[in-house]
């Protein structure tokens, strides 16, 4: 008990000297901002070099309890969520996760972060559905020295880590994909998720800004929004804009939920032959789709990858005691995922090496 | 010596509430602390500021489905007002209130001028004022929706900081207020008096020369100005106004009145007994997520223990009435012997 | 007798006769490609699930109720069929089973709502609120926090996807004789007329010998079996089932069951007025897809929806009195013992 104590004084002590020292370096960079890159390494020398030094936790004897909260349990991330975390943890046998379902409610949310400082859990990962308001909460944590790693999704205020599977350059990527299989000609339309999560979903505009900046034999018509993320609300949509486009050439579309209510959509309107449909997230159904050819592509984000560094990362914080009350950090760092497009050239070396067989074994029979 | 029925159900709203802050203080460690206390009574405060207006409708026989659409517009509206035109929060906190209790005259007109049932009236209402609020959305120049962080700190010192360390937010403040005021309201003035006639029995209440369809219009203001007050706190919380705002408020603020012993039909319940229906229905996601469930059993023993409150609730009304029943033959029996 | 009653019903659908040929009109000005048979098709399909749960919601609202927890409902009844079958090889016999014992947890569902609202007289929105809670949680508790998929060809890709004389969307078929079935139960049986009477005045109805805890148990049985088959041609129809199928879908079948001038008090509405609704419902997203008002849906549907309601219940009270305008104290009057009603 005492020794806890202790070293508790001690990584308070040493967690004011070093945010003095992190003051001290950064006051020093805004003074000369064309050091900017050189100021930052020397920082780093303060910060990450001594990890020994801030008063962490052992993860592999005290019972450790960290929270993921999505943006819903139906989320179609959230099997590969589940199968790397549980591959995880299973080496830490003190580490308790816990799924929050927020059900797409923001104020849910916040509730739940403020929920996290209350039992003074040791990490948070959320996909932060509404960037302003899970600011003030975050911000809480981090003072009090509570990691929050943000997946996909960011929040405004400044946190220990965002991991994204980059949603803009997946969108480029996929304008890419489709013009060569084109040839640089057609018409297109995207289907997009709700419209409150506009901001934060930036697919689309990857896809409609590389259209326009690259590609101008190929008309973009309209981006639809689809509620709940819907798949028969994104059938009904589509079917709409068959009608009113009927010479549409390609969809892209925000997730391979709403790929699906577009194939639909497409087969029963005959037109399968034209409308290629590229989707996203590298879904199992996704990736059956392309085999069978009634999907044109994809494009896959390892979210075994993703979930897992998450997790990984949020152990490594836990146990060096880092946060922003430790670091203070100008900004968040940023970790990007990279993204591989999924066409039926690729797909069986995709499905092969990704973990979607163990994740949903049920999925391919 | 007899007491009144409303009074055993408050006693059995305030029990049950009692009941559940010991159960969850004697299980979990931290749901007893200060912070925890601060922010369930702030979680509280909005679901109770809409549960106390909702109160006037319910207890005047009818319903208000549009609150979830008010609290959205009245939000993202209060938001601009800060972001746009650089209001304080003080002058915003009362455009809201203004601006839910228009809300609130166009349902009371619609359904005591035009004569449509307060079910379908509010309801569809309620549908125009979330596509109001959706419509309002901050837009970017690409026409997509972004959110905006809210700045002005008179807006923010309603929502986002204790008053003192560790301590109580003003909004629950201003709910117990509210809560109080319209008890004072309800129990003292002859609108509360009309009102509760009108809930008891409508054509009664017209032919003593009641003018029902005020009654009932102040009551939908009463209602929907409570809602533009809970809507503006909601986002001085939140420190920004989400279009998701408001989602599902309508039949949680229902459940809370009914829970706390407002009955649907009208006539009985006041303001206080929303007050602890909203309390009630806090405390129990709170506490239970204090036992670190994942949020799928949290939603299982969150339906089942409404469940379990509202069937003791009523049984325990049956058996009362049935024993006020015998007590009072009892006593026509023998008249000497009532006190 | 027969031509009055007539004359009286065709006032009530003046309202939304006029809203249908409004939208009908302006999308013919403004879109030429609306009028073909495949947009016509597509618009029935896409209100097929909600007309189908909207034809089950219609008996427990005409008893004076609502149920809350038809989203949970369906999807808890989706994800069980397809676990099932999707454990028994996606064979005809275990999409069957699968099918049937989603029915039987309905079937028990309903039943024990009716057990709480009857007998331990707890009111329908907080029994309903709490069992959407409890329904929404078991789902990934039977689906273990997965989607479950079914491959093409298989009994349930059938059952959600097939075509009749490869034009006609097998939904659009269900969605008619779901509707046919709701109508005969309500104007051919006994059970339907009582229904209506309960709803209209339960103190009476229970006067004249009519068990309303009885009937009542079935009208919410019969609703959440409703659901049970909506959400399981939902999910045949996206070939997936999971916590998002059916989610917040009383919503929208509340919104179908209002325009089509069903009083959520009870007692009034009809299939035919159920049916309508939902097809206005999905023309207004039709007309906001074709006219890119993607940004205003909710604002257009709440407008419509509105100025329907208004004029319907103005135009009501009208013919209730029969012609012209006699002074407004009879209006008034009316309007007041339409209220109490």
């Amino acid at each position: 008990m005492k020794k806890g104590k202790t070293s508790r004084i001690l990584a308070v002590l040493l967690a004011v000297l070093m945010v003095g020292v992190f003051g001290l370096g950064m006051a020093a960079c805004e003074k000369e901002s064309t050091d900017a890159d050189k100021g930052a390494t020397s920082d780093e020398d303060t910060g990450i070099t001594r990890p020994d030094s801030f008063a962490g936790k052992d993860i592999l004897t005290e019972d450790t309890t960290i929270w993921y909260i999505t943006l819903s349990t139906a989320g179609v991330t959230n099997r590969m969520a589940k199968l790397a975390f549980d591959y995880v943890i299973k080496y830490y046998p003190n580490i308790k996760l816990v799924m929050q379902d927020a059900q797409y409610n923001p104020e849910q949310q916040v509730t739940f972060l403020n929920e996290a400082l209350t039992q003074g859990v040791d990490a948070v990962m959320i996909e932060a559905m509404d960037p302003g308001a899970t600011q003030g909460p975050v911000e809480a944590l981090e003072a009090a020295g509570i990691p929050v790693i943000t997946i996909n999704l960011n929040t405004f205020a400044t946190h220990s880590l965002h991991i994204q599977g980059n949603d803009y350059y997946s969108g480029k990527e996929a304008a890419d994909v489709l013009a060569a299989a084109t040839d640089g000609k057609g018409v297109a339309v995207s289907v997009d998720g709700p419209q409150q999560q506009a901001e934060t979903n930036r697919m689309c505009v990857g896809f409609q800004e590389q259209l326009a900046e690259k590609y101008p034999g190929i008309e973009f018509k309209e981006n639809v929004y689809t509620d709940n993320w819907d798949a028969a609300v994104a059938q009904t949509n589509m079917a709409t804009l068959i009608q009113k486009y009927p010479d549409i050439t390609m969809v892209y579309c925000a997730s391979d939920d709403l790929a699906n209510g577009v194939v639909s959509a497409v087969k029963a309107a005959g037109k399968q032959d034209q409308i290629k449909v590229y989707g996203s997230m590298g879904m199992p159904d996704a990736l059956k789709r392309i085999q069978e050819g009634t999907q044109f592509g994809t494009y896959f984000s390892d979210n075994y990858i993703e979930m897992s560094t998450a997790l990984y990362q949020a152990l490594y914080f836990i146990q060096n005691g880092i946060s922003m009350k430790t670091m203070n950090y100008p900004a968040t760092p940023l970790l990007d995922q990279p993204t591989t497009p999924v066409t039926k050239d690729n797909v069986d070396l995709i499905i092969e090496t990704s973990h979607w067989k163990e994740a949903d074994p049920d999925a391919w029979k | 010596m007899r007491i009144k029925s409303q009074s055993i159900r408050r006693l059995v709203a305030v029990g049950l509430v009692l009941a559940l802050v010991v159960i969850f203080a004697i299980t979990t460690p931290t749901f007893f602390g200060a912070r925890n206390i601060s922010i369930l009574l702030k979680d509280s405060a909005y679901l109770g500021l809409v549960a106390c207006g909702m109160a006037f409708p319910m207890i005047g026989g009818g319903i208000d489905l549009s609150v979830g659409g008010i609290v959205c517009a009245v939000g993202i509206i209060s938001v601009h007002l800060s972001y746009d035109f650089g209001l304080s929060g003080y002058a915003i906190i009362f455009i809201a209130t203004l601006a839910g209790a228009a809300f609130g005259l166009l349902n009371g007109i619609i359904v005591a001028k035009v004569g449509l049932t307060e079910f379908v009236a509010t309801l569809a209402s309620g549908f125009l004022f979330l596509g109001l609020g959706r419509a309002l959305v901050f837009k970017d120049a690409g026409g997509r929706a972004v959110t905006r962080a809210v700045s002005s700190e008179s807006y923010l010192s309603f929502g986002k900081n204790p008053l003192w360390e560790n301590g109580w937010y003003l909004i629950t403040f201003v709910w117990i207020v509210v809560a109080v005021g319209l008890y004072i309201v309800l129990k003292k003035t002859k609108f509360g008096l009309y009102t509760y006639a009108i809930g008891s029995n409508d054509k009664a209440a017209k032919m003593s020369g009641v003018d029902t369809t005020k009654i009932k219009i102040i009551g939908f203001i009463i209602s929907g100005a409570c809602a533009g007050l809970a809507a503006f706190l909601v986002t001085a919380n939140l420190t920004s106004s989400p279009a998701a705002l408001g989602d599902g408020y309508e039949f949680k603020a229902i459940a809370a009145c009914v829970v706390g012993g407002i009955m649907l039909g009208g006539g009985k319940g006041d303001t206080i007994n929303a007050l602890l229906g909203a309390l009630f229905m806090t405390i129990i996601l709170n506490g239970i997520y204090k036992f670190g469930l994942d949020s799928t059993f949290v939603y299982i023993i969150q339906g089942l223990i409404i469940l379990l409150a509202t069937a003791f609730d009523s049984q325990f009304a049956k058996f009362a009435a049935k024993r006020r029943l015998k007590e009072q033959r009892l006593s026509d029996i023998t008249p000497a012997s009532a006190s | 007798m027969k031509k009055e009653d007539l004359a009286r019903s065709f006032k009530v659908w003046i309202p939304r006769i006029i809203a249908f040929g409004a939208i009908f009109i302006f999308m013919a000005i403004m879109e030429q490609s609306f009028f073909s048979t495949s947009n016509f098709i597509e618009i029935i399909r896409s209100v097929s699930v909600y007309g189908v749960m909207s034809c089950g919601m219609l008996f427990v609202v005409l008893i004076g109720g609502l149920d809350l927890s038809m989203g949970a409902m369906a999807g808890l009844c989706a994800s069980i069929m397809f676990v099932i079958a999707q454990n028994g090889a996606n064979s005809l016999s275990a999409t069957l089973l699968g099918f049937v014992v989603a029915l039987a947890v309905a079937l028990a569902v309903g039943w024990l709502h009716g057990f709480f609202i009857t007998t331990l007289k707890i009111p329908f929105f907080v029994v309903t609120l709490a069992t959407k809670y409890i329904l929404y949680g078991a789902i990934p508790l039977v689906t273990a926090g997965k989607y479950v998929y079914v491959r093409g060809g298989s009994p349930i890709d059938k059952i959600g996807t097939s075509r009749i004389f490869d034009t006609i969307p097998i939904l659009v078929v269900y969605f008619v004789i779901i509707a046919l079935v709701t109508w005969f139960i309500l104007n051919k049986t006994v059970f339907g007329r009582r229904i209506y009477a309960i709803g209209g005045n339960p103190t009476a109805a229970g006067f004249v010998g009519i068990k309303v805890f009885k009937n009542t148990n079935i009208a919410y049985m019969l609703c959440t079996t409703a659901a049970c088959i909506g959400g399981v041609i939902l999910a045949a129809n996206n070939q997936q089932a999971g916590t998002t199928t059916g989610n917040a879908y009383e919503g929208m079948v509340l919104m179908a069951m209002i325009v089509g001038g069903i009083n959520l008090a009870g007692g009034q509405g009809t299939v035919s007025g159920v049916v309508f609704g939902a097809l206005i419902i999905g023309l207004i997203q039709n007309l906001v897809t074709f006219m890119s008002w993607g940004d205003y849906l909710k604002l257009v549907q709440g407008a419509i929806i509105l100025i329907v309601v208004i004029v319907s219940v103005v135009t009501h009270t009208r013919s209730m009195r029969g012609k012209g305008r006699k002074g407004r104290k009879l209006l008034a009057k009316v309007k007041a013992e339409a209220q109490d009603e």
